[in-house]
């Protein structure tokens, strides 16, 4: 009876042993990726092509990047990051492309032009509103800066009021085309941001303006 | 969401009720309170408190704000201190209201920190903080007024940016 229970356990065991072998193979998740945790960062190609540079530090050390595809690698906060090498675009794209793929496009603004010290729209930018609405639905904008400028003709502060009496008027115009009032960030500049410098007391037709920027 | 002493209050007190789940009457209170919070939270937030809007969210995209987590869609408002988070199979586009454009990766974590867009008392900043996972940037005007006063702070070290255009990933600290 001794051995018949001593070859019961064996049995049982070696049935255990060689169950979890043969569960564990399939279970096993996909080969780890042989590369390890690392950081990157990469410095690409400025939109307009312009000079541009990224300093990266940490506690064990700063390195500059100064070149599009220029990249860094490092493991962490303790490890200094490594020289800047050239990255493949390709690679740039199998790393990053997920969410450079859903990068927004830029703002768009427009101008419109009033007569002097008026609110009312000339009529060529009142020609203008069609590409305004149909940035908004394209974009399905949820953020529309409206600003109002004036010229150097009054007081500073009638010019605010001015500017900004300028701007409700747009908006106006954009929530009668149904953008929700909470989509609309209104401003006055009065003329604090001049188009085109002046004098103080000039009338300038490029400086009367209400400037809409559609995100 | 600045909700001022008054409406804080509020939120706490619905809280408290909330709880409460034996007293219907007490929860009818609390449900009116709610909406009464909510009313007056819209109505103040607005204008500074509101940096950017989420242009694209793919797969699963949370945004935590407060003691809150919102489910964020494209066109939802975001405003400073919110945590951008997406899940395995998440991405997200947002734009900010200077029109700097980020883009999140999956299993992103990402607070915007510091936005500073005065352009008429000449004050401008943006920092983000990315605790892990995949962001691409391209600047907008906070760069462009002040180059130097934008960063991206990481667990694996900090970026100083002169950059228009860049991307990071972090999965080591």
């Amino acid at each position: 009876m001794g051995t018949n229970w001593l070859a019961r356990v064996l049995v049982a065991l070696l049935l255990v042993a060689s169950g979890c072998a043969r569960k564990q193979a399939p279970l096993q998740p996909p080969p780890p990726r042989p590369e390890t945790k690392q950081n990157i960062v990469v410095l690409l190609p400025d939109p307009a092509g312009k000079p541009s540079a990224i300093e990266l530090t940490n506690q064990a050390g700063t390195q500059t990047l100064s070149q599009p595809y220029e990249a860094v690698h490092w493991a962490g906060n303790g490890a200094a990051p490594g020289a800047p090498s050239a990255m493949d675009p390709s690679e740039v794209k199998r790393i990053f492309g997920a969410a450079l793929d859903v990068l927004p496009q830029p703002e768009v603004s427009f101008l419109l032009y009033f007569g002097e010290g008026s609110e009312v729209l000339l009529a060529e930018s009142r020609a203008e509103l069609p590409a305004i609405f149909s940035a908004i639905r394209e974009r399905k904008s949820t953020s529309i800066t409206v600003i109002g400028h004036t010229d150097t003709t009054a007081t500073p502060d009638f010019n605010y009021q001015l500017g900004l009496r300028r701007a409700r008027g747009v908006a106006g115009i954009l929530r009668d085309q149904g953008v929700r009032d909470s989509d609309l960030f209104i401003t006055s500049h009065g003329e604090a941001d001049l188009a085109v410098k002046t004098p103080r007391g000039t009338a300038e037709r490029l400086n009367r303006r209400v400037e809409v920027i559609v995100r | 969401m600045r909700l001022g002493i008054f409406g804080r209050f509020l939120v706490v007190y619905f809280q408290y009720w909330a709880k409460d789940e034996e007293v219907t009457v007490r929860r009818t209170a609390g449900k009116a309170i709610l909406f009464l919070v909510m009313g007056t939270a819209s109505f103040v937030a607005r204008g500074e408190d509101i940096v950017g809007s989420i242009k694209t969210a793919q797969g699963g995209v949370i945004i935590h704000r407060d003691e809150q987590s919102i489910p964020a869609s494209e066109g939802f408002h975001l405003q400073l201190n919110d945590t951008v988070q997406t899940s395995a199979d998440g991405r997200v586009g947002m734009i900010l209201q200077d029109g700097t454009r980020i883009s999140l990766g999956p299993a992103t974590e990402m607070r915007l920190d510091r936005f500073v867009y005065q352009p008429a008392d000449g004050k401008f900043g943006l920092l983000l903080r990315l605790s892990r996972g995949l962001l691409t940037y391209i600047s907008g005007k906070i760069a462009q007024f002040s180059s130097g006063s934008v960063s991206v702070e990481t667990p694996a070290g900090v970026l100083g940016l002169r950059g228009t255009h860049f991307a990071i990933l972090i999965e080591g600290t």
